[in-house]
């Protein structure tokens, strides 16, 4: 095969790309430059040396780009390798953490808990003062649960300390909602039903009117104006008690 | 007749196994896109090379006379984005402008040692101080100092510490064929130039302000809030105190300010722990630390650092321009300079490329862009130079065309 037109001295060549400029020259089997009789120009050959540098340069830049890629793909498996051995620390961590955080927790729900049963005892305070004769003073907010407790606290010192009487001195309470005043003579029956008297004292007169405005009626429970009052009637017996 | 000389800029980066290949490859291609080899070549390279290999590769192609500075790194900042285990050089010819090479040893005292350096660029000062200094032997922020006591807070200096692989043993430096392992090499540039760089951070606090009660040399912290630093560290670490000390890495000190009844943790100046000193209860910063400086722990997420990123992009470009340059654009060349600590790279993991990803979506990929990870960052914030650790600094040059 040869040229038409050999492709070392035609311009038009120029424009043809390196790899088909090349193949046409090494298959021409008359190439001047074969047969030892080729009289290139200087420009040719100057234009050829600046396409195979310019081709040198790219495939220089290609191989660059390879290695490039080929580094950013075991930095991106060493990079995971490493994220991952970080999150599995951080899991650790954590676990560690909610491990010890749990402790805490429960630790503090136990003292809280031991606190509330000490807060409860300290609420319902029974104190026997006379030879069957008890006495709850009473502080402070009397909600569903410290007059539950204070019903069962009661209703058992009763039957330990085989009490008579039990005093329930209101004097430190500022108000009675219509639960809790429901509830005080609920305990005066359960007192009354364990063969005792149950006698309230210390009434403020703010909330005997809250217990009237709420139709609650305590009037047949045994009342005294005071503590005082309440106990001296203990002592002297002069008159009984009124039923409920 | 007047003619104007174009500046050509040109970076590339290189990844061969052989440093003296990569090295001789990436002057060729500098050599290609600038028509003739780069009178002034700044060179970082991983870490993993020989400085001595480097050299010998870029002076296969580079004529002795070329101003030559250039430094080990933790991964290397170019035209390819963010890449590691390579040689990433940048190459200029700058007609019309002066460039001088120099170097120092490291030292005991980092201040006097700024000093000398700034002395011999008295006379004529330079425009611009492109800085690598050793932070293994030398207090980088004394060294900006004794610099700045000689040229001034607002001559621009830029850079960043040389790195290794991260095990703060030994980095290398080049200048022209001078290889040293301790102090600091720098290019200084004389021209008409100008300058618009920040530098922010992304992390946030994650403690309580805390007064530094006792400092020794400026940078080893001994007391927080009147107890032993390393404690009021590891306690407010809680169980991440097991990764002592590579977690110091995600937790650096940050400086609150306080001024005119606002406070706020300035985003620039981060000081990284750079060791610990179990005996003393101290904690020892990359950095100096304003004196009774109230500081805070820092930490962020992936995506906080890359909003630093971000940040610090946005400002530059936001940043006024010089009118020169306004009036012709086509009179400047540009170049993008990034230096980045190299803790960024170990917390961003896998997305450390995201960081050259968000610097090419916002700024023309065109314009040369050249960096390193650092031990270290130094660049102007309002005008003035700082020493920051833990940041993302970039800076935008403009050269004007000489005549």
């Amino acid at each position: 095969m040869r040229c038409e037109r050999c492709c070392l001295e035609d311009p038009a060549s120029e424009s043809l790309d390196l790899d088909s400029y090349c193949r046409k020259i090494t298959a021409c089997t008359e190439c001047p430059l074969q047969q030892g009789t080729a009289t290139i120009s200087r420009d040719v050959l100057i234009g050829n040396i600046r396409r195979l540098t310019e081709s040198a340069r790219q495939n220089r830049q290609q191989q660059n780009r390879i290695r490039q890629l080929e580094r950013a793909q075991q930095e991106l498996t060493e990079d995971i390798q490493r994220s991952d051995e970080r999150v599995a620390k951080l899991e650790q961590t954590q676990k560690a953490t909610t491990h010890a955080a749990d402790e805490q927790l429960r630790a503090q729900l136990e003292r809280l808990s031991a606190q509330q049963a000490a807060i409860m005892a300290l609420a319902t305070p029974i104190i026997q003062v006379w030879d069957g004769v008890l006495v709850l003073p009473l502080i402070g907010e009397l909600d569903e649960e410290r007059m539950q407790a204070l019903t069962e606290s009661l209703l058992s010192a009763l039957q330990e300390r085989r009490a008579r009487l039990a005093v329930l001195d209101l004097t430190g309470v500022p108000t009675l909602n219509q639960s809790s005043a429901q509830h005080l003579y609920r305990i005066a029956t359960a007192v009354r039903l364990l063969g005792a008297e149950a006698l309230l004292c210390g009434l403020r007169s703010q909330v005997v009117q809250t217990v009237t405005s709420l139709g609650v009626d305590l009037s047949s429970l045994a009342t005294t104006r005071s503590l005082q009052d309440a106990l001296r009637r203990c002592i002297f017996p002069s008159r009984e008690l009124p039923r409920v | 007749m007047i003619t104007q000389v174009a500046n050509r800029i040109a970076t590339a980066s290189i990844v061969n196994d052989d440093p003296e290949a990569a090295a001789q490859e990436a002057i060729r291609e500098l050599t290609d896109q600038l028509g003739a080899p780069p009178s002034i070549v700044v060179v970082v390279f991983s870490a993993d090379f020989s400085a001595q290999a480097i050299r010998d590769g870029i002076y296969r192609e580079l004529p002795a006379s070329s101003v030559l500075v250039g430094c080990s790194s933790y991964a290397e900042l170019g035209p390819d984005g963010a890449l590691t285990h390579s040689v990433t050089a940048l190459g200029l010819q700058l007609p019309g402008y002066q460039a001088r090479a120099l170097s120092t040893q490291g030292g005991a005292d980092s201040f006097a040692i700024g000093k000398s350096l700034g002395e011999g660029l008295l006379h004529p000062k330079p425009d611009l101080l492109l800085l690598f200094p050793d932070v293994l032997t030398l207090n980088v922020t004394r060294l900006l100092r004794g610099l700045q006591s000689q040229l001034g807070t607002e001559l621009p200096i830029l850079g960043g510490a040389p790195a290794d692989n991260g095990q703060f043993r030994q980095t290398e430096m080049l200048c022209g064929q001078h290889i040293q392992q301790s102090g600091a090499v720098a290019l200084a540039l004389f021209g008409p130039l100008s300058i618009s760089s920040a530098a922010c951070s992304g992390y946030t606090p994650v403690s309580v302000p805390l007064r530094a009660t006792s400092v020794e040399n400026g940078n080893v912290l001994l007391e927080l809030n009147g107890k032993r630093a390393l404690s009021v560290y590891l306690d407010l670490l809680g169980p991440r105190r097991n990764e002592m000390p590579a977690v110091t890495i995600e937790y650096p000190i940050g400086v609150i300010r306080r001024s005119s009844g606002k406070t706020e943790v300035l985003t620039d100046l981060v000081r990284a722990v750079f060791g610990i000193d179990e005996h003393r209860g101290a904690l020892i910063l990359g950095g100096d630390i304003p004196s009774h400086a109230e500081l805070c722990i820092l930490s962020a997420t992936r995506s906080d650092l890359l909003s630093g990123t971000r940040a610090a992009i946005d400002s530059i470009l936001s940043a006024p321009k010089d009118p020169k340059d306004s009036k012709d654009p086509s009179a400047a060349s540009e170049l993008v300079l990034i230096f980045n600590c190299m803790s960024r790279k170990v917390i961003l993991g896998p997305r450390y490329k995201e960081e050259a990803s968000i610097l090419h979506s916002l700024i023309d990929r065109k314009t040369p862009r050249f960096g390193f990870y650092t031990f270290g960052e130094l660049s102007p914030v309002q005008s003035v130079t700082q020493h920051h650790e833990s940041t993302f600094t970039v800076a935008e040059v403009r050269f004007s065309r000489a005549t």
